[in-house]
């Protein structure tokens, strides 16, 4: 039978742990909240912003001219760009080695890696994987936070470091289940993929019955709107996504807390009835020893 | 009837019926009635104005783009605010902020975006200024 103080020293120690991991579930759960709501809030604009830069490409290749935009142009593919978010912080369950083994299990072939999250960046310097550059975003998602993101990806783009951009990062579909993914921003190739996949996303969303059948027109031309519209999307994208793996990251957190908190209480309550065994086995043995004595 | 739809990257600021939407695109103002063809345009910083029936709110947007499809016009914009409501010491210390933020930074895409909120700003200022 184990040591009575022992036990007590496992209980305690177990009760701190539980006390630690319900803390950090709480501080999860309203950030979690936070960060959802911002992430939603984006999906709107995010819908309307690739609907217009769908109709200006279509309107392109209806019209049988080539749109000029370097963003628009497939060029063959030597080395991918992908940008990698992660975590800075550990403890979110799988979420970060999910996502890392889908990036090595999915990339074939040559590829520049950025990272957000210091995660990122030891995975990918730990897999000897060919890292470009690391940044850290802090939890509000500041302009002046993803504005040097997008520059420096625009530039490897335009220089021909890169010729896609990518960006892994685990999807948020509810508190329970995020699915890592990589989605394709740059070339800007099949817009009516990106509008499918923000259609599912937005709650109730419906569409407008009313079809449009009079040609569109553009102001002041389609060439001036195409020339600011990319950047805009490319910028909105990387942020809208950032947001949305805060959004896993704080679920993912939330709920690997949870159970750690859950399994604390189950682990103190068989150890209390180990306790309560022992003590009793105590108090039985004395009983049995003071029997015997005065029997002698 | 027409449905005005602003959104910003953060929230949908306004979802309302209008009779007649004035935009501030590059090429002057652009007043969308009912049944106004297919647009989409490119509109710079400065007043969006709403009617319906008499009445006529106002709001200042930053710049972005607006689409009109079958009678629903939906701005992107990175912010947009009713006039009546501006506040001139908030504004104050935003501008003095971004003052600050602007002489210090170097990257210039990031200075661009500073600049051009601080002019935001001062479009926002001068407005109440006037009011």
């Amino acid at each position: 039978m184990a040591n009575l103080r022992d036990i007590r020293r496992r209980i305690k120690s177990v009760k701190n742990t539980r006390q630690i991991t319900r803390a950090m579930q709480l501080v999860s759960s309203s950030k979690m909240k936070r960060s959802q709501d911002a992430a939603l809030a984006g999906r709107p604009y995010a819908y309307v912003l690739a609907e217009m830069l769908n109709t200006v490409s279509e309107s392109f290749k209806t019209s049988g001219s080539e749109i000029e935009h370097s963003f628009f142009k497939p060029r063959p593919v030597q080395k991918r760009g992908i940008l990698i978010l992660s975590t800075d912080k550990g403890l979110c369950g799988p979420l970060n080695s999910n996502l890392f083994r889908m990036v090595v299990e999915s990339v074939d072939g040559e590829a520049l890696y950025f990272t957000v999250g210091r995660k990122g960046a030891q995975f990918v310097k730990r897999a000897g994987l060919d890292l470009k550059q690391a940044f850290e975003v802090s939890d509000k998602v500041e302009t002046s936070e993803f504005i040097p993101i997008v520059e420096t990806l625009v530039q490897s783009y335009e220089n021909g470091a890169i010729d896609t951009i990518e960006i892994a990062y685990p999807n948020f579909i509810n508190v329970l289940v995020q699915k890592p993914v990589i989605q394709p921003i740059l070339p800007i190739l099949d817009l009516d993929t990106v509008l499918e996949q923000l259609k599912s996303k937005i709650k109730g969303f419906t569409e407008d019955i009313s079809q449009e059948s009079r040609e569109i027109a553009f102001e002041p031309s389609p060439n001036e709107i195409l020339s600011q519209l990319p950047s805009l999307y490319l910028r909105f994208m990387v942020s809208q996504l950032i947001l949305e793996s805060k959004a896993s990251e704080y679920s993912a957190r939330m709920v690997a807390m949870k159970s750690a908190t859950d399994n604390a209480s189950k682990l103190v309550d068989a150890l209390t009835l180990d306790y309560n065994k022992a003590r009793q086995a105590a108090i039985t043995q004395e009983i049995l020893e003071i029997a015997a004595a005065s029997a002698a | 009837m027409l449905r005005l739809e602003i959104i910003s990257p953060k929230e949908q600021i306004v979802s309302t019926d209008a009779f007649e939407v004035v935009l501030p695109t590059e090429l002057g103002e652009v007043g969308i009635l009912s049944h106004h063809i297919p647009l989409i345009t490119h509109m710079k910083m400065g007043i969006l104005s709403v009617f319906n029936d008499g009445t006529a709110e106002r709001y200042v947007v930053s710049g972005g783009f607006a689409q009109v499809k079958a009678d629903k016009v939906s701005v992107l914009t990175d912010d947009a605010l009713l006039i009546s409501e501006l506040d001139s010491s908030e504004i104050e210390s935003k501008i003095q902020a971004l003052e600050a933020q602007i002489a210090e930074e170097a990257s210039t895409e990031l200075k661009k975006t500073y600049v051009s909120q601080l002019e935001f700003f001062q479009l926002q200022q001068s407005l109440v200024a006037h009011s």
